[in-house]
């Protein structure tokens, strides 16, 4: 039996559990306590209000689908993180017995985007990249800019830093931490969905974007197809596969973005190590959710999806 | 837009550029109809009793941000994985 660790209202799990059909037991973070539960050293055991149950000896897998993306109650803080404490060690216990599916909730902790970027450069051009304090060493860049944020958190005022074009270094403020690249001319952006061995790869057209950021630009009425399949080169998908493996994954969501000439020519950006995918296939058309599940019914970790390059 | 209005008007001015200054709010949805979690059938359901992945409804698969059990964003990008409720 599977065990899903997410939030309640996670569309995403929902069609999850729904592609699954039997065998999944949900875990909602947020509804914590209308779960029965007991973990000892020598086994656990979690059952929910409608008596489904799931324990050391039904369990045979895990993935951790962004639980703590969602609210826990007004309870104390330390009540909330006793709980969060009991969701990574369980996950934990999987892990420990290959079991896990997916990437670790801690992946980007230790796995931040400069360090991949530097694993990347071995297998795609990559825009030069560089996180500052004091603006030094920055002479190399080119006149066109744009400055993104590492950690994507939220300021104190519920603002976020996109990626937004700067007009100059000399432009930015020294004091404040920065994360600069060289802006990229580019036709599509490109985002490929790992799941196992199975490459997805996607486009969207920047032809309508105002800025440099795509999530600023989304339609969220659904009612317009943004992103498109299509297919990556025979190299593209050999090095895109190199890169995952060294990075030790075999799930998320990588960006890359064309040059203004060719869909072969890729620049890498970023490994979304729990990204989200059910965007680029809202209406079911090209299997996202089943090799998904697939997935995370075969046995083993790295296992590969039933599914391979799509179109 | 305004804030790109006030923004050109801090860079006329020479001031510096920070973080905060060029951050925006981020988009957001709002989820259309009620539901409910139902945990015999491990998905939401709708006051019908339709599943709500069934209506493209749900909340947090749409590109990049999620969203709370309001249907406001809880951060810039849910690809990140933090806790934004510390």
């Amino acid at each position: 039996m599977l065990l899903l660790i997410t939030g309640a209202s996670d569309g995403t799990a929902d069609r999850l559990v729904l592609g699954y059909g039997e065998g999944v037991f949900r875990f909602n973070y947020d509804l914590w306590h209308q779960y029965s539960v007991l973990y000892t050293p020598e086994g656990w055991s979690i059952e929910n209000p409608a008596g489904l149950k799931i324990t050391d000896q039904t369990a045979s897998a895990c993935f951790w689908w962004k639980p703590l993306q969602y609210y826990p109650g007004n309870v104390d803080r330390a009540i909330k993180e006793e709980v969060k404490y009991f969701l990574r060690d369980i996950y934990g216990w999987f892990r420990v017995r290959g079991l896990a599916k997916g990437n670790s909730p801690n992946f980007h902790s230790e796995m931040g985007k400069v360090n991949i970027l530097s694993v990347a450069k071995k297998y795609f051009p990559i825009p030069r990249s560089a996180y500052s304090v004091g603006l030094i060493g920055l002479d190399e860049f080119s006149d066109k800019l744009i400055v993104k944020s590492l950690a994507s958190a939220q300021s104190d005022d519920k603002t976020v830093l996109m990626t937004t074009s700067v007009p100059s270094i000399e432009a930015l403020d020294p004091k404040f931490p920065w994360f600069i690249q060289d802006e990229i001319e580019s036709s599509w952006d490109v985002t490929v969905f790992l799941c196992g061995r199975g490459l997805f790869a996607f486009k969207r057209s920047r032809a309508d974007i105002d800025g440099v950021d795509w999530r600023t630009e989304q339609d969220f009425s659904q009612a317009t197809q943004e992103w498109f399949p299509f297919d990556l080169s025979e190299e593209n998908s050999k090095h895109l596969l190199s890169l995952a493996s060294e990075l030790g994954v075999d799930f998320g969501r990588f960006d890359f973005m064309s040059d203004r000439k060719s869909l072969e020519s890729l620049f890498f950006l970023e490994l979304n190590a729990a990204g989200q995918w059910v965007f680029l296939d809202i209406a079911d058309r090209y299997g996202l959710v089943d090799a998904v599940v697939s997935w995370l019914k075969a046995e083993g970790v790295g296992s590969d999806s039933s599914t391979s390059n799509q179109t | 837009m305004k804030v790109k209005k006030e923004l050109k008007q801090k860079i006329a001015a020479g001031m510096l550029l920070t973080p905060m200054l060029l951050s925006s709010a981020p988009l957001s949805i709002q989820a259309g109809e009620d539901f409910s979690y139902d945990h015999g059938l491990q998905v939401n359901t709708q006051a019908d009793g339709r599943v709500m992945s069934n209506t493209y409804s749900s909340t947090t698969y749409n590109g990049t941000q999620t969203y709370n059990y309001k249907g406001d964003p809880s951060d810039s990008d849910n690809d990140s994985d933090a806790d934004p409720y510390g």
